[in-house]
């Protein structure tokens, strides 16, 4: 009887759709090892890079890229990491549009140095829905 | 060794310019930031431009047939030989210019007609690619980004100024220096 009380206020799992994901056109004629780096991220097409469309405040859309899907998870390999401006402004871009597509992205970087350096630039910018990991080239 | 790391620069943003499709960058725009290219390499000192002609030819052996060609195209289009033949005289803050030029080109061209994430993905390239210079090399560098800064104006002049910030490279410098290391981190949260 108390397992049935139990059930009857279980409530039923929030599921959320797949992640729509678009493609766009992607040329690179680099053979240099960044360009491999990230044409080899799990889920990534040649010559195509996976996108997520972002909301805008007047209520047009625009896409945001990125290199690799792996289940609910969007990827951007990063050869290395910066903080200048356009790079902050394409954090600030990625952690929105998934926010709105209530995903997780993750980084992948080739070193503990470029880890680093991305855990503390995300840690600034007060950035959760993006992970970090190592993947070696 | 330098000239073929800094060719290397140089050719992945040619092969981007030539090749990028119109959606993710405004032909025009590329027009321009090739004709820039061209004179920045035109003003090199003759000993270090013969080198780096040099290594577009090695570069240029490595690369698929189409990329080959605007690799060899650079050497032609930009009368490159006839400028060793002038034998001008230059130093680093020529180098340094030409990796100012493409990062402010990167860093602030409109979003209308570079899309922003390739561009970040440029420099996230040419990044890896300075911290890999030579330490010295790039000591000198840093310091002449410095220098030339003044050239520019407004928002170009503060993202030249900021480059050794926005790259690492000082950290890339104290790589083996975990107290130089610290120091640099302290200051780049006060900073913040």
């Amino acid at each position: 009887m108390s397992t049935l009380r139990h059930l009857r206020k279980a409530r039923p799992r929030t599921t959320y759709d797949p992640p729509k994901i678009g493609w766009a056109k992607e040329t690179f004629k680099s053979q240099a090892n960044w360009r491999v780096y990230n044409d080899s991220a799990t889920g990534g097409r040649p010559g195509q890079a996976p996108t997520l469309m972002r909301t805008m405040p007047d209520g047009t859309t625009r896409p945001v890229k990125f290199d690799g899907v792996e289940g609910d998870t969007v990827i951007d390999r990063k050869w290395s990491i910066r903080d200048q401006t356009n790079a902050r402004a394409q954090v600030a871009r990625q952690s929105e549009v998934l926010a709105q597509h209530r995903l997780i992205g993750t980084w992948e970087v080739p070193t503990v140095v470029q880890r680093t350096k991305a855990f503390k630039l995300l840690k600034k910018m007060n950035v959760t829905n993006i992970k970090v990991r190592i993947v070696k080239p | 060794m330098i000239a073929m790391q800094i060719a290397r620069i140089v050719a992945d943003y040619v092969l981007f310019l030539a090749f990028a499709d119109e959606e993710t960058l405004d032909p025009d725009t590329a027009n321009t930031a090739l004709l820039a290219l061209g004179r920045d390499l035109q003003a090199l000192d003759a000993g270090f431009l013969r080198e780096l002609i040099d290594a577009f030819v090695v570069i240029a052996a490595h690369s698929s047939d189409d990329a080959q060609e605007a690799v060899d195209n650079i050497v032609r289009d930009f009368r490159l030989e006839e400028a060793v033949a002038e034998n001008r005289t230059a130093d680093v803050l020529q180098i340094a210019r030409i990796v100012a030029n493409i990062s402010v080109f990167f860093d602030l061209t409109d979003e209308d007609l570079l899309d922003p994430d390739t561009s970040v993905k440029m420099m996230e390239a040419l990044g890896a690619d300075l911290e890999a210079l030579d330490p010295a090399f790039l000591r000198k560098l840093i310091d002449a980004f410095a220098v030339i800064a003044p050239d520019y104006v407004g928002d170009a002049q503060a993202a030249v100024r900021g480059l050794a910030h926005g790259f690492y490279l000082e950290e890339a410098l104290a790589a083996d220096d975990p107290v130089r290391l610290a120091e640099l981190e302290a200051k780049r949260d006060a900073e913040d």
